[in-house]
């Protein structure tokens, strides 16, 4: 297998061919994500393998067999990086797909849902969301109030995401190659910038924070309109409602969302009312 | 015709040698310049990308040629890719090939000869600003200035890294476009220093190096070979450090930091894997 050499194969975690034994390992190590197999499958090929930074952990997982699984909230930020197979995640009742060139960022306080096949591999990025919002308190100067969220689609195309993957994959490839462990002052640089690259790369509730030459104007305005639907979730809220409000054009306030936040007022609606969206 | 690294950043073209001093004095230091078989052969292709408080460096000049550079405030690694020459500083002298290069120090005037096939990547940094960062890694004052070993340490793994990243920033580059993002250019520039000066061998190495003891993985091997004997049964982590002979804690910040998991994860993969077979 091409990836093996290169899957952090010196951090194992859990190894087993043992369905059963799987659910256990799984139980015992992460959030107690429900498993669930196909009913006749009894034999899998789990490799896990996990490096444990101080504010960052990197994993490999693959399963063998096709497989279910719903991972509870827990309060780490992750982004999956699949690398082979397929597969499908859910997060807040919409599904995206899963394959290496589709991954996906999964705010803390999050749960997500993934089907995936046999063939599947990943690795994932998990990290503690405090040392996050600290570092991103440090690079804007402001104070983070409102928990950190990410937009769950990964666009790989933006030129910040893909200088995280690439420092993403070379980190990986030293760690898998390299005999002796880091040294304490190259991993914690390391860590450091891969924390800031994460920022940079996946739009979140904070982006407008860390870009330049955006008028300052409209991050008020699109606050403006969050606390509004926020007031009146219960009920249905015209765009032209939130112009109104907010005194400028449906068409400027939804590119000042897409602009400033990364997704449309009627997305930020959405998560407000999803269960699994209020914070 | 193939590409050359860092082309979309030229900074000389030319048969001149005149020229080719003058581009080198722009972005390093004016050599004396002598091209050892006659001028006619020499022409020089060489590209340089200046990204905050760094430079990426190309340079071939289809002629054996020798430098004789003064004094610089720059601390330069050169990358040789092909061909041989040699390197010399005061009475030190290393040979340069694929694979085998050299650190020129600033404040020091030094004398490089390269053969006709000779192309190298060079990565210099400003030394203040290295300085600096050596300061903030080490908290330390810096009066004695910073002074690098001729010699690469290319044993060192984080050497190896940074030999291993040089090609994947070119790459980078090779599809940007100035000017570059503020935080990226920060990044890369802490993320290279860093892996500079814990990488290879100066007058402050000592103030870099790890200091934990490295007896640390043979208990972690005894646990783990107690483990490997007793995983059928109830293990605690007190056990385990009756056996390694260190305290329970210590046990377990050997794991984390060798292993980057703990001894009870290690038990549950021994079970794991038992489980399976």
């Amino acid at each position: 297998m091409a990836m093996t050499a290169r899957s952090l194969d010196r951090f194992p975690l859990i190894r087993t061919q043992n369905a059963e034994e799987m659910c256990a390992a799984f139980e015992r190590i992460y959030a107690k994500p429900a498993l669930r197999l196909a009913a006749q499958i009894k034999r899998v090929d789990v490799a896990v393998n996990h490096y444990q930074a101080k504010d960052l952990a990197i994993a490999y997982t693959r399963y063998g067999a096709d497989i279910a699984a719903v991972y509870p909230e827990n309060t780490f930020t992750l982004q999956i990086f699949p690398v082979r197979g397929r597969g499908e995640v859910t997060i807040d009742r919409v599904s995206r797909p899963l394959d290496s060139r589709h991954g996906i960022v999964v705010s803390p306080e999050t749960s997500f849902a993934v089907k995936l096949n046999a063939r599947y591999e990943h690795f994932v990025l998990v990290i503690k969301t405090q040392a996050l919002t600290g570092k991103l308190s440090a690079l804007t100067g402001a104070t983070i109030r409102d928990p950190l969220r990410f937009d769950p689609v990964r666009d790989d195309r933006r030129p910040a995401a893909n200088v995280l993957r690439t420092h993403f994959f070379f980190l990986i490839d030293t760690l898998s190659t390299c005999e002796a462990p880091l040294q304490k002052a190259v991993l914690a640089e390391f860590e450091q910038a891969l924390m800031v690259m994460f920022l940079h790369a996946n739009p979140h509730n904070y982006s407008h924070l860390l870009e330049r030459d955006v008028p300052d104007a409209a991050p008020r305005q699109v606050r403006q309109a969050e606390e509004y639907m926020e007031a009146n979730a219960w009920r249905a809220i015209a765009l032209e409602e939130l112009a109104e409000v907010t005194g400028v054009s449906a068409l400027s306030l939804f590119q000042a969302f897409r602009r400033t936040r990364g997704h449309s007022p009627s997305r930020f609606l959405a998560r407000l009312r999803s269960p699994l969206g209020s914070t | 015709m193939s590409s050359t690294p860092l082309e979309n950043f030229p900074l000389v073209r030319s048969r001149n040698i005149e020229e080719v001093r003058a581009a080198l004095a722009r972005v390093y230091a004016k050599p004396v310049l002598t091209p050892v078989r006659g001028v006619g052969g020499f022409d020089a292709t060489l590209n340089n990308c200046r990204v905050g408080h760094f430079e990426l460096f190309y340079g071939t000049y289809r002629t054996a040629a020798e430098f004789d550079y003064p004094e610089t405030n720059i601390i330069a690694q050169l990358f040789p890719l092909r061909g041989k020459g040699e390197a010399v500083c005061g009475r030190t002298s290393v040979s340069l090939g694929a694979g085998a290069g050299a650190i020129v120090t600033s404040q020091a005037a030094h004398q490089i000869s390269l053969s006709d096939d000779f192309a190298q990547i060079g990565l210099r940094f400003d030394a203040r600003a290295l300085t600096q960062k050596l300061a903030a890694m080490t908290g330390a004052t810096i009066n004695e200035p910073l002074r690098m070993d001729l010699q690469p340490n290319s044993r060192n793994p984080t050497a190896q890294m940074l030999e291993q990243y040089i090609p994947l920033l070119i790459e980078t580059l090779s599809d940007a476009h100035p000017p570059f993002p503020d935080w990226w250019i920060v990044q890369t520039e802490q993320l290279l220093m860093t892996l500079f000066l814990c990488g290879h061998r100066h007058n402050y190495s000592h103030l870099l190096e790890d200091k934990v003891a490295d007896a640390a993985p043979q208990e972690v091997r005894r646990a783990e070979e107690y483990i490997e004997a007793n995983a059928q049964q109830p293990i605690t982590l007190e056990q385990l450090a009756d056996v390694s002979g260190v305290s329970a804690f210590s046990l377990f910040s050997a794991f984390r930091k060798h292993r980057g998991y703990s001894p009870l994860s290690f038990l549950s993969q021994v079970r794991s894997r038992r489980g399976g077979q």
